[in-house]
């Protein structure tokens, strides 16, 4: 075999094991906390953060805010770890998060926001519409739904964030221990 | 095992090895200088810029919150110190000062030391290593950049669709700019 192509071929391989590892390392390493369909890392934009969570923060949460300030959770999945589809109807359901202010937003598989008529991303602790007992159900659906509906596009992943704005200190102390709500999976078309 | 196998599989080590932490490395510095080019655009450094509210439309940083106002001043201490002053809004306003490396190094919000009431102003002098005045005037916090380059980003919470326009005339009064 030509010689160069013999060497050629280490790197190629050298590259190609990089590129996987990287891969790996990005993804598999994440979500140091979780509750219920809920994740968080705690590092987000600390400068304790090491290499790869610097890397993960500026792939995935550029520009967050550390714990004390805001913590985010975020779920790809309902309560019984199902992938979050916009072919089904979710029904979320929780009190108050436990932060001075909170909000729950949707975001597609580029990590943007969802584009709709209505221009509803998100609802939070003063745009939710409450029931009697203080407690709230969003609907997370690419069909239109009463009170607080959060719209999504059909045919497409979706994943949401749940965002504690000056969390209580309970919150960052123990984050798996928060608690948000469930994502209940009603129907699909 | 034949010596030209071992040899060919110590490269191909070698390699992955120096790529995946030269690439790791280059990352956040790499995503984070795009971000500050799209975000400021030629030309706008050291100046403040109030973004309208966030839309599916904007897609210059991932997963923006549109429950929020931000104003963003892109950092460039390489001519020496940067005075920021941002008049705060309830229910949250925050100021956060991020590096170049994406690090976040200062952040300060409106409930923090006896907390701001709406429209009293955080105050800071951001300057690089080593090039912090020895007069930073009272009631500025001195802050010490760990690289020249970075960002300044405030958050204030959007209640409602009401509050918009409260937020938007307040926020006219922040100021970015290099201290004289």
């Amino acid at each position: 075999m030509n010689r160069y192509l013999y060497w050629a071929s280490a790197l190629v391989a050298g590259a190609a094991l990089a590129a996987v590892s990287i891969a790996w390392a990005m993804t598999a390493l994440q979500g140091e906390y979780r509750s219920g369909p809920w994740y968080t890392s705690a590092v987000f934009g600390s400068v304790d953060a090491d290499m790869y969570t610097r890397a993960r923060v500026a792939m995935f949460g550029l520009l967050a805010l550390d714990r004390r300030e805001t913590m985010y959770y975020t779920a790809a999945t309902d309560s019984e770890g199902n992938a979050l589809s916009g072919d089904c109807t979710y029904r979320i359901e929780g009190g108050d998060l436990a932060a001075h202010w909170w909000s729950i937003t949707a975001y597609d598989a580029a990590s943007f926001l969802i584009e709709n008529e209505q221009r509803v991303y998100s609802f939070s602790q003063t745009t939710t519409e409450r029931e009697p007992d203080g407690s709230f159900v969003i609907r997370v659906s690419a069909d239109p739904q009463e009170k607080n509906w959060l719209p999504v596009k059909r045919g497409e992943s979706f994943d949401m964030t749940a965002r504690f704005y000056n969390p209580e200190a309970s919150i960052y102390a123990d984050p798996s221990a928060a608690v948000l709500p469930v994502i209940v999976k009603e129907g699909c078309k | 095992m034949n010596r030209r196998l071992i040899q060919w599989i110590a490269v191909a080590l070698g390699a992955a090895i120096v790529l995946h932490v030269a690439i790791v490395w280059a990352i956040p510095r790499v995503i984070m200088s795009v971000a500050m080019k799209r975000i400021g655009g030629e030309g706008s450094v050291n100046a403040f810029m109030h973004t309208p509210r966030t839309t599916h439309e904007f897609r210059a940083v991932v997963r923006p919150s549109p429950d929020l106002a931000y104003s963003i001043c892109v950092l460039d201490l390489s001519d020496g110190p940067v005075v920021i002053e941002v008049p705060a809004s309830d229910p949250y306003t925050s100021l956060a000062l991020y590096s170049a490396i994406t690090d976040n190094y200062f952040v300060r919000n409106n409930r923090q030391d006896g907390g701001l009431a709406e429209g009293e102003t955080i105050r800071i002098v951001v300057a690089a290593p080593g090039a912090m005045p020895a007069d930073v005037p009272e009631g500025y916090e001195a802050v010490t950049a760990p690289t020249e380059k970075g960002l300044a980003l405030v958050r204030r919470v959007i209640e409602n669709d009401e509050a918009m326009p409260r937020l938007d005339a307040l926020r006219k009064f922040s100021v970015c700019a290099r201290a004289s």
